[in-house]
């Protein structure tokens, strides 16, 4: 039992070695890159999904990553959709993370508006730091009752 | 200071009891996450070659109990099947979950330590303590490889620029924008901070592992470690302590003495 274990042993530090040096993953053994690119733009935009009812609570009151998926998804959509068409990939995108943000936290069923917010910051010498945030797309959450 | 063999086996049982502890506390927000995502659509190839399989909400918590009985019951019995078992369901357990925040790369090392301790249960190594010595080094690596391999990611992708402060102050200003965190932002109002705290991020990351080589050195360490871990929690919203903290152990035990 004792060659097993150091032949783990051995595995261990070898896969170790390997995903350090090559920045390569072999799961559960893995790099750590995080933060790593070089970022220096001078403009940071975030998408924020909104839930307004009887209180408004964001996507990003739950720490389950939802939040930043939306961002990238949203942003995505944005960009990459023509104007008329906006509308409805904008609405299936809201519906799909108003489902899941209600099935970890069901008091956002009760939501009657969702809100799409884009907060964005301005990084060059101004200071303090300029942040300005603007409602880039709405609809009533009876739309998606009704549609359902 | 307590004996290498005593050491292993304090690590083991404290270990699988706070990771048992941990998993029980999360599991319900575990469970429902994978109920509001699915599992993970793109779930860890294990070792690069294996597609872990997709379990579901069901599934998931069947295994979530696996894991935190036989973490349970090696502890109580001290028994190397058990723990065995305990490394595959997390395995299978954290996979499906490898897309929440908490999760993330943050329990990678966790199946791989418990391989390890179970091993170590079924050799006996904590009766040598040559041997009980070469393991606790080892967990001591896979600790500050983490480190290390962040810091050298950071120059590979980065060089030296990133040295200038600017890639963090830009991540905090992304979390800023995200959680409204307005101590992040005031943080990042400063050029020079964000210099200073990147400089000093990079040098605590590429110089952890001294600690192996020089346990003097590990105090110091660990208050930066502490340091480090408590600014990105408090302005990032990023927890390395929930999953990865436990293995954290194998600095602190040896630094007890024995009554």
């Amino acid at each position: 039992m004792t060659a097993v274990l150091l032949l783990y042993c051995a595995l261990v530090l070898a896969l170790c070695a390997w995903v350090m040096w090559t920045g390569r993953d072999a799961w559960p053994f893995s790099s750590y890159p995080m933060f790593a690119e070089y970022r220096a733009r001078p403009v940071l935009e975030f998408h924020r999904l909104r839930f307004v009812g009887d209180e408004t609570e964001d996507l990003t009151a739950s720490d389950s990553g939802l939040a930043d998926e939306f961002d990238l998804r949203f942003a995505r959509v944005w960009r990459s959709t023509q104007p008329e068409l906006r509308g409805s990939a904008c609405a299936g995108l809201v519906r799909r993370y108003w489902r899941a943000a209600s099935t970890l936290r069901p008091a956002l069923e009760e939501t009657r508006r969702l809100e799409v917010v884009v907060r964005a910051a301005f990084l060059d010498s101004k200071k303090p730091i300029v942040v300005v945030e603007r409602l880039v797309y709405q609809v009533d959450a009876a739309d998606f009752t009704e549609a359902s | 200071m307590l004996p290498p063999g005593e050491t292993l086996h304090l690590f083991g049982s404290l270990y699988c009891t706070a990771i048992a502890a941990i998993v029980a506390i999360r599991f319900p927000h575990h469970v429902r996450f994978v109920r509001a995502r699915g599992s993970a659509r793109r779930r860890p190839r294990f070792l690069g070659l294996v597609t872990t399989p997709r379990l579901g909400p069901f599934g998931t918590g069947a295994v979530g109990a696996v894991l935190i009985s036989s973490l349970a019951a090696s502890v109580a019995l001290r028994s190397s099947a058990a723990l065995a078992v305990a490394a595959v369901a997390a395995l299978l357990y954290f996979a499906q979950l490898i897309q929440l925040p908490e999760v993330r790369r943050k329990a990678n090392t966790i199946p791989v330590i418990l391989g390890l301790v179970s091993l170590s249960l079924a050799a006996r190594a904590d009766a040598s303590p040559r041997l009980a010595s070469a393991l606790l080094l080892l967990i001591e690596i896979i600790v500050v490889q983490v480190y290390l391999s962040a810091g050298l990611a950071k120059l590979r992708a980065s060089g030296l620029a990133w040295l200038d402060g600017r890639t963090l102050r830009s991540w905090l200003v992304h979390y800023h924008l995200r959680d409204g965190n307005r101590a992040a932002l005031a943080f990042a109002s400063s050029e020079g901070a964000c210099r200073l705290a990147s400089f000093a991020i990079v040098s605590f990351e590429l110089t952890f592992w001294i600690v192996v080589p020089f346990p003097v050195l590990t105090l110091p360490y660990l208050a930066a470690a502490f340091a480090f871990h408590l600014a990105t929690a408090t302005l990032m919203r990023i927890h390395y302590w929930l999953f990865f903290g436990p293995a954290y152990l194998v600095f602190l035990l040896p630094l007890l003495r024995r009554p």
